[in-house]
């Protein structure tokens, strides 16, 4: 996030909530955004799904999977229009203004109705709201970026912001709400097959120097595969051992029946996590690993806030810090620059290593305070909860960059992108047809997380909300014959799953939605692996699919044969080899 | 709901939401060597003494029974447990046979959005400095 | 004496299942069935947890064939050891609030002689029986819906509060009547 969280509740007076169903996967979040609303806030949500934050915002624009850019740069030709954009923001601190107005020329209200069937009058309404708040933010989440062109969606959304000078205050900014507890710190640490820790290119020399004099080594100087890149690379041999730790690829990886099948080509799948998940049962070697409350270190949260994590209690059995095992491994193989004996050791290395970001971030520090957040380059620096201050931006010419993006849910507009600048654009992969007539969108529930490893295993969790559900509008299932709670299978190019359905408006006709929390059904064997040509992010968000009814034996059928290609039953089984050994006293 | 019993040793330390990237700050209560409730933090400026359901109940599967509890190598197809010492020399082995075979850029390194910033940094010189490939990303990419 | 409920404001509710979790929490580890006894509720018009009113003439005591609910304590308590699983409170409900479930509790195992002869449970050793709020009266820090909502969306309403409400309503009654008449006025 550009900027930090509480701003929301205490700055901000109008909140554009676009691809974030905010009050399931980050409540607490919309808690400050309640908190701002009852302050007098003006809350506009634009997404597909009749979410809690739609429920509840002034302005509801629904927009249809996919067509955020239209609906942007909607906003953006009502705000040129009007003369309700910033222009001392626009000319001193930003550069490509004129660009982008003559861009958003031919996104009349009237062309954005027709293209998304969003009513002109909410899309007037909701520019003017934005462009005439005194701090307006910008929340977004997936609903943004999970698309091949999600980043053009974001560029658009920068515009936005930069545009209406909604950029260096507290209450303002593009904040993406981040998924999971560290994504931020992962990419702060260099987890990324580009950057080195503190998003350093690999492809700088004077990078590479920086840590090779501490790492006593010579780096790698081309950028590594990302991700939706390595199933394909393992299948045509470019790739043969792979290392998994902490995450669940099989059930969380668009088109995951290709990944699947990946992995069991490997000559070695290293697999170390807390339990045998779904990922983990195809592995050669499994490590087990010490998890939360059970090990002392730090996170980043989607603020840049550099948070302690504390140990509560012993791991169980052998399990072992992660740090331990990658540690111990490297002395296998004979590298002496890793032997760390505490975590506070391994973020000193990162301190010295990362100084302007990370430099004054102690753990002496952390003691006393609730995080700080980086950049922070010394132990007297207070930390930077929101960027730019002063329309001081990280370019080269210290000035936002603007660029135009263009949309056409059918054909890439080529000939447009041709007449600007650096345009971005995009289009959907796979648009509903007549076999595949619905548009499927994914996403998380609020009350389990991604692929369930832990709140399927935390009971109070389980009790409430015990299995997987698909959403569809009334009057599909009406045209269906299903009714609340039927069984139904969907399927796409890539494969099918089986659930109970839920009757709701939450989603528009021709859309249905469901979550990939459950391997009894998991969504992600129909997502398609289509990816952002800049980020390589894939397009969870939209595919087509069709919908049937089925019968309950048929939903059987179909669990046993889910229940076989996840291998189930070894979870319980390795779990009852090793079922002795309690749990030792906490020290 | 979280109360602190009387009897035995109970402790309460402060610590962070496992969960989404929202970051909330509270607190395990330890009570004789096992975890038995989460308390919100009231002084954390982001839940401000709050918490959801995850952070309130999230925290059970820490002593779930099948926790993985020993390193396992796969023998004629069959989940084995072995020794840190056997599992670790079983993978260093292979990965030096297949750097050799087929060079840095034959390993692949899963890193994890989930783990703390330590143990990926950690994780990310291993892929960097031990492998020698920059074939190293996470679900941040997703 | 008045009656006592918890209600939810569905402009605070997040839809977030805090509350659910924290009632199947408290409930079990009291000895009772460890299911949710409030419901988080979606429709387009908006979302909350529906959960018993505690109606002062409560349509479940009338019907419940073994007086396994009363009305004491301003609050309808239903004993799940008295009761038979028959189903009617649930039907009788205008909230929709009392659900069926099925668990032998605790409890019930250890006092079996407290039962009267279950016709209708169909399986020797489970058996079904109502469910529904209780308003946590075990506790002495009050409903855990309350106390764990992140947006403080639930609350506790008591007699005064209705009173307290009430009085506000009818100062904004005066107020917008002095409105219309000095409109005409003027």
């Amino acid at each position: 996030m550009t900027n930090s969280v509480p701003e929301i509740g205490q700055y901000s007076d109008v909140i554009f909530i676009i691809g974030s169903n905010t009050a399931e996967c980050h409540p607490l979040i919309a808690r400050q955004v309640i908190k701002a609303k009852e302050r007098g806030a003006k809350l506009i949500v634009a997404d597909p799904r009749l979410t809690e934050m739609a429920n509840k915002a002034d302005i509801w624009l629904r927009v249809p999977a996919g067509y955020n850019i239209s609906l942007i740069n909607g906003l953006l030709h009502i705000i040129v229009k009007e003369n309700l954009y910033n222009s001392d923001f626009v000319q001193n601190h930003a550069e490509g203004f004129d660009e982008v107005a003559r861009a958003v020329e031919d996104y009349t209200p009237a062309y954005v109705e027709k293209l998304t069937g969003i009513p002109q009058q909410d899309l007037v309404e909701a520019a003017r709201f934005f462009g005439r708040a005194k701090n307006a933010t910008i929340l977004y989440c997936m609903g943004v970026t999970q698309f091949s062109y999600g980043t053009g969606n974001v560029v658009s959304l920068s515009n936005l912001a930069v545009v209406t000078g909604n950029m260096g205050r507290p209450g303002t900014g593009v904040n993406p709400l981040r998924g999971q507890n560290n994504v931020q710190g992962a990419c702060d640490m260099g987890c990324l097959s580009n950057v080195l820790p503190g998003y350093l290119a690999v492809t700088d020399e004077k990078n590479r120097a920086r840590f090779e004099k501490e790492w006593h080594v010579r780096l790698p100087s081309k950028p590594g595969l990302r991700i939706p890149e390595i199933g394909d690379a393992i299948l045509n041999g470019r790739v043969r051992a792979a290392y998994v730790f902490g995450e669940n690829p099989v059930m969380s990886d668009p088109d995951s029946s290709h990944l699947r099948h990946a992995f069991e080509h490997l000559d070695l799948l290293v697999v170390q996590d807390i339990f045998l998940t779904e990922t983990a049962r195809l592995a050669h070697v499994v490590l087990p690993a010490a998890c939360w409350g059970e090990k002392e270190g730090t996170f980043t949260n989607t603020e840049r806030r550099v948070q302690r994590v504390r140990k509560a209690v012993n791991p169980p059995g052998e399990a072992r810090d992660d740090w331990w095992i990658f540690s111990a491994l490297a002395q296998k193989m004979d590298y002496g620059r890793m032997n760390y004996l505490h975590p506070q050791e391994i973020w000193d290395e990162v301190r010295r290593l990362v100084p302007e970001k990370f430099g004054g971030i102690s753990y002496d520090r952390l003691e006393k305070a609730r995080g700080i957040s980086w950049p922070c380059p010394a132990e007297d620096h207070p930390g930077t909860p929101f960027l730019y201050e002063g329309g001081k931006f990280a370019t080269a010419s210290g000035k936002a960059n603007l660029r135009p993006v263009f949309f056409d849910p059918t054909r890439l507009p080529e000939e447009k992108v041709k007449q600007f600048k650096h345009a971005l654009a995009g289009k959907i992969t796979e648009l509903p047809d007549e076999e595949y007539p619905f548009t499927l969108t994914t996403g998380r529930r609020g009350y389990h997380y991604h692929t369930g490893t832990m709140t399927r295993k935390s009971w109070p969790i389980t009790q409430v909300t015990p299995q997987q559900l698909i959403e569809i509008n009334p009057r599909d299932a009406r045209k269906l014959g299903i009714e609340d709670g039927d069984f139904v299978k969907l399927s796409t190019r890539r494969g099918s799953i089986a659930a109970k359905a839920w009757v709701t408006e939450r989603v528009p006709e021709k859309t249905v939605f469901t979550s990939f929390h459950f391997w009894e059904a998991n969504v992600n064997e129909l997502t398609i692996n289509s990816t952002d040509p800049v980020a390589c992010i894939p397009e969870f968000k939209v595919a087509a699919a069709k919908v049937e009814k089925i019968t309950p034996a048929e939903f059987q059928a179909i669990l046993q044969e889910k229940k076989k290609k996840y291998l189930v039953d070894l979870e319980e089984e390795v779990a009852g080899q090793s079922k002795s050994g309690r749990r030792e006293a906490h020290v | 709901m979280v109360s602190c019993s009387e009897k035995g040793r109970t402790e309460r330390v402060l610590t962070v939401c496992p969960y989404c990237g929202t970051g909330c700050g509270l607190y395990l209560v330890v009570e004789d060597g096992r975890i038995t409730g989460v308390e919100p933090d009231s002084l954390h400026p982001v839940n401000e003494g709050e918490l959801c359901i995850k952070g309130y109940f999230g925290y059970q599967y820490i002593e779930d029974d099948r926790r993985l509890r020993s390193p396992l190598i796969k023998k004629d197809g069959k989940f084995t447990p072995v020794s840190w010492d056997e599992a670790l020399n079983f993978a260093a082995a292979r990965l030096a046979k297949i750097k050799q075979e087929s060079g840095p850029d034959a390993f692949a390194l899963f890193a994890s959005a989930r783990a703390t910033n330590e143990e990926n940094y950690v994780a990310q010189k291993f892929a960097r400095a031990v492998m020698g490939t920059n074939n190293v990303d996470h679900c941040a990419r997703l | 004496m008045f009656n006592r409920f918890v209600i939810a404001n569905p402009d605070r509710c997040l839809g977030c299942y805090t509350c659910m979790a924290a009632c199947v929490v408290n409930h079990q580890k009291q000895g009772f069935q460890a299911y949710p006894r409030l419901f988080v509720t979606y429709s387009p018009a908006g979302t909350m947890p529906v959960q018993c009113h505690h109606c002062e003439d409560a349509p479940c005591a009338l019907v419940c064939p073994v007086k396994a609910i009363e009305i004491k304590d301003q609050m309808v308590k239903l004993n799940e050891g008295l009761c038979i699983g028959c189903k009617m409170c649930a039907l009788a409900c205008p909230f929709g609030a009392i659900t069926i479930q099925g668990a032998p509790p605790p409890s019930v195992q250890a006092e079996p002689t407290s039962l009267l002869s279950s016709l209708l449970a169909w399986l020797a050793g489970h058996k079904t029986i109502g469910i529904k709020c209780d308003l946590c009266d075990f506790d002495e820090e009050g409903p855990q819906c309350v106390r764990v909502c992140p947006t403080k969306a639930l609350q506790l309403v008591e007699g005064g509060d209705v009173e307290r409400w009430s009085k506000l309503k009818r100062a904004g009654a005066v107020t917008g009547a002095v409105a219309i008449f000095k409109g005409a006025e003027g």
